[in-house]
């Protein structure tokens, strides 16, 4: 029969026999490993106080067992797993489910599963009792259970049957726990083994046995904090010289229960209103004081206490936020309280995180007021994944979705929560969680075809396609999917090129972009709108056109057909691009009037509304040529990188700051890096500059001209052929003097009776603008309502007009 | 996660486990979503849905432009 060995904590690597020297422990190891091999059942408990040393016995005994060729079956209690039925048994029967008969099968798998479904508890004592016996039955079994204090009691009531009858079995059971073993047997099946920390110099006595010289041996002892398998297990992990003495022994960590323990009691003493007050600061990582405040209010707390807690030196408190003076504390402190107290933090919290884009941090503290699985929770979670994927945060999609399958009540839609995350992390060539979910999926029974294809998926991911199946599994990239190794490399071909091709576009490299696009012809994103977007930056506008209208992913008649219309009419992502390239070229080519009409819908989604916002910038400077460009500085914001970026940075800077070496230094970039669009555009600005010569408005007309960009020439030429006046109104109240120049536009706007959305149109913004000009409007006149601007705006306001001019022609200089 | 950070997990569990319990019994309303909150995440939802939608577009075998 195969051997098993369970995937318990790992054997403790440094542990040598004989680490227990001086109290015995390990003759006792030996004999009832050698007593159960030989037909002779063991009961053995390992006592002691944590940090004792219980876990690295027990897994001696284990490594012992496996040594001499028992089957090891193993499972550890959990506190936060106290309450979940047969929890600790499932782990333990996972790993011998395919030695199961038919029958037993059956009767085990739902506990296996760990199906919320109602049990017969006798029917499970008895099928473990069976179960267990016909393992035992083809090798000697060892089962061994750490933490048994925390094991779960009806793991516990089915696990004694099988222990109380034991006898003449090739068995041994160690179990490891802070007090007395769970079941009575017999004196001559039971070894009890006590332990107690060994003191600092016994420790350092053992480890000097062991040939590690006083001074090293001082220091790992107090490292190890009395427990005997670490302070072997450190020494082991030390280079010759430091055994010796001859090095010295680096700062060594401290083994974490015994961190734990030590800020725990500190912050203990602060007090029960201190503590209390740290554990709501620590549940909320926004540091938001006076919401920290509000929920420790709604859970009958002074407020005041989170003062105490900064007299205590354990926070700081400065201006709105706070923030833990020393990191561990933070982590620490929420356990100050039982876990139902922690899930009521929470939910104060939960509560008052009203506002709409609240909904990603309310949606995470539901999930953690939660007391088991909570569908409402998972179904938050699972909004804010695909919101977080869809902006790109590819990492938090895959966290959330991951805690919503957790939260999930019904076991299809675990695996659903986990296939959607494992699709991010696919995406995201996020190696860890690939290998998580998918270990997590691969413990899946009975799997579907969609969990079978993603098991393929991983496989070829993590191992390549030729990857074996996992132990116990037949699934391998072909078996799961068919052609798992052509898509393998197809999709890991594809997802290189799009990545180069990316980098190269937002840089401005066209030429690079156009051989990346050569390489591979065939992807629709690439040919489509990569090769329009490279030349359009190679200046070519009307070529640039001609391939995105032939492309498969051409601009769509309208933005977003009806919510409620067929999925396949539904614009796709590369068409979306397509359409503000389109756009571009449109406001490039003079015709922002079309591109207004596009940008204008409100409903562009994520990155692409800031795209599309900043486009409408660029469109409604060319429209309104007495438009100031620092009131459309949007225009001037990109995302580029090198060269590209380079030069759009110093045009914004040479037109905000009116800076002429700014956009000298533009010019001089984009020639070196040809891109023409952009030293057109440069040159442009600087021919409306106060300073500008005749020569620079000859020199930016005829390259805009070169370029096709009529609508930045249409400006430039009106600009040279007439001043042009502008009406501004004359402020008499300082307060609305003070208002920068895009407040007052919407000020106007608004005081003249337009609705937000009205005001949002005619200057050629999002109502999001309006509604944020308007609040600081409101803040700056100190006035609540729209009447009260209107009134404030017409005191304001006198009738005389004041004649502003536009930069002209300047004295004539050099050409530059 | 490493066998520190568990142990370091467990610990925390362990030392929770017998502390106060002083909000056990406070009661505080039921929350969800607000449907603005809900509005907001699912607007960015029907974006994911359309990146879906790309990728299937564009992965689709008998689509003859992919």
């Amino acid at each position: 029969m195969e051997r098993i060995e369970s995937a318990g904590p790992p054997a403790p690597s440094g542990y040598v026999a004989g680490v227990a020297t001086g109290r015995g422990i390990d003759e006792q190891f030996t004999t009832a490993v050698g007593q159960a091999l030989a037909a002779d059942a063991k009961v053995v408990h390992v006592s002691g106080a944590r940090g004792s040393g219980r876990s690295w016995h027990l897994d001696a005994i284990a490594q012992l067992a496996i040594d001499r060729g028992m089957n090891v079956l193993r499972t550890a209690g959990h506190p936060s797993d106290r309450t979940l039925a047969l929890g600790g048994l499932s782990a333990l029967l996972q790993p011998v489910r395919d030695l199961l008969t038919t029958r037993q099968r059956a009767l085990l798998d739902p506990i296996i599963a760990l199906d919320d479904g109602p049990f017969d508890p006798r029917a499970v004592r008895t099928g473990v009792f069976r179960a267990l016996t016909s393992i035992a039955a083809s090798r000697p079994v060892a089962i061994i259970v750490d933490d048994v204090d925390d094991l779960d009691p009806d793991s516990i009531e089915a696990l004694s049957l099988f222990v109380r009858r034991l006898d003449a079995d090739p068995v041994l059971v160690a179990t490891a726990g802070a007090g007395q073993p769970p079941w009575t047997v017999s004196a001559d099946r039971s070894m009890p083994i006590k332990l107690a920390p060994m003191r600092q110099d016994e420790l350092a006595c053992l480890l000097v046995e062991r040939g590690v010289s006083l001074p090293s041996a001082e220091s790992v002892a107090a490292a190890a904090a009395g427990n005997p398998g670490l302070a072997v297990a450190l020494a082991d992990a030390m280079t010759e010289d430091q055994r010796d003495g001859r090095s010295p022994v680096a700062l060594l960590p401290r083994p974490a229960g015994v961190l734990a323990d030590e800020l725990h009691q500190q912050l203990q003493r602060h007090g029960d209103r201190v503590a209390r007050a740290l554990v709501m600061a620590a549940c909320d990582p926004s540091g938001d004081t006076s919401l920290i405040r509000a929920a420790l209010e709604l859970l009958g707390e002074e407020p005041a206490c989170l003062d105490e807690a900064e007299a205590a030196g354990v926070i700081d408190i400065v201006g709105p936020r706070l923030s833990f003076r020393d990191p561990w504390m933070a982590l620490i402190a929420p356990h100050l309280v039982a876990p139902a107290s922690r899930r009521a933090a929470h939910r104060a919290l939960a509560a008052l995180y009203s506002r709409p884009d609240d909904g990603a941090v309310r949606a995470w503290h539901l999930a953690a007021a939660a007391d088991g699985t909570n569908d409402e929770a998972a179904d938050a979670l699972a909004l804010v994944a695909a919101s977080a994927a869809a902006r790109g945060a590819s990492r938090s999609a895959i966290l959330s979705c991951e805690r919503a399958s957790g939260l999930a009540n019904d076991p299809d839609r675990r695996i659903e929560h986990q296939l959607s995350a494992l699709g991010w992390a696919l995406d995201a060539a996020d190696v860890g969680a690939v290998r998580r979910l998918g270990e997590s999926l691969d413990r899946v029974d009975a799997a579907g075809d969609d969990v079978r294809l993603a098991l393929g998926e991983v496989r070829a991911f993590i191992d390549g396609p030729d990857a074996a199946p996992l132990p116990g599994r037949t699934t391998t990239p072909a078996t799961a999917i068919g052609t798992g190794a052509e898509r393998a490399r197809r999709w890991g071909d594809r997802r290189r090129r799009r990545i180069d091709l990316v980098e190269s576009l937002s840089r401005g490299d066209h030429a690079g972009a156009l051989a990346i696009i050569g390489e591979a012809p065939g992807d629709p994103l690439g040919e489509g709108l990569g090769s329009a977007l490279a030349l359009r930056h190679r200046g070519e506008l009307r070529e640039s056109r001609a391939r995105l209208t032939s492309s498969p992913l051409a601009p769509l008649p309208l933005l977003l057909p009806p919510a409620d219309g067929p999925r396949r009419d539904r614009p796709v992502w590369g068409q979306l691009l397509a359409m503000l390239l389109s756009a571009d070229l449109d406001v490039l080519q003079g015709r922002g009037v079309d591109a207004v009409d596009v940008l204008g819908v409100d409903r562009w989604p994520g990155s692409l509304a800031i795209t599309a916002s900043r486009l409408r910038a660029r469109a409604a400077l060319q429209l309104d040529v007495t438009a100031f460009p620092d009131a459309h500085p949007d225009a001037f914001l990109h995302d580029d990188d090198g060269p590209l970026g380079e030069v759009r940075t110093a045009i914004g800077a040479g037109v905000l700051g009116g800076s002429p070496d700014e956009l000298l230094r533009a010019i001089d970039v984009g020639e070196r890096h040809r891109l023409p669009i952009e030293v057109a555009e440069a040159r442009m600005w600087l021919a409306t500059l106060p300073t500008a010569t005749a020569s620079e408005h000859q020199l930016a007309s005829g390259a805009l001209h070169r370029c096709g960009l009529r609508g930045w020439r249409r400006r430039l030429e009106q600009i040279i052929a007439q001043p042009v006046t502008t009406n501004v109104a004359r402020h008499r109240d300082s307060a609305v003097e003070a208002l920068s120049k895009a407040e007052r536009r919407v000020a106007d706007a608004v005081a003249s009776g337009m609705t937000n959305r009205e005001a949002a149109a005619s200057l050629i913004v999002s109502v999001k603008t309006v509604d944020f000009h308007l609040q600081q409007i409101y803040r700056k006149l100190t006035i609540r309502s729209r009447t009260e601007l209107a009134v404030r705006m017409m005191n304001a306001t006198h009738p005389e007009p004041i004649e502003v001019t536009h930069p002209v022609v300047g004295r004539d200089r050099e050409p530059r | 996660m490493s066998d520190w950070w568990s142990a370091m997990e467990s610990e925390l569990d362990r030392l929770g486990a017998d502390a106060p319990d002083p909000w056990r019994a406070a009661s505080l309303p039921e929350v969800a979503l607000t449907p603005e909150q809900v509005e907001q995440l699912t607007q960015v939802d029907d974006l994911a849905a359309s990146l879906v939608d790309a990728d299937d577009f564009l992965d689709d075998p008998t689509n003859p432009e992919a």
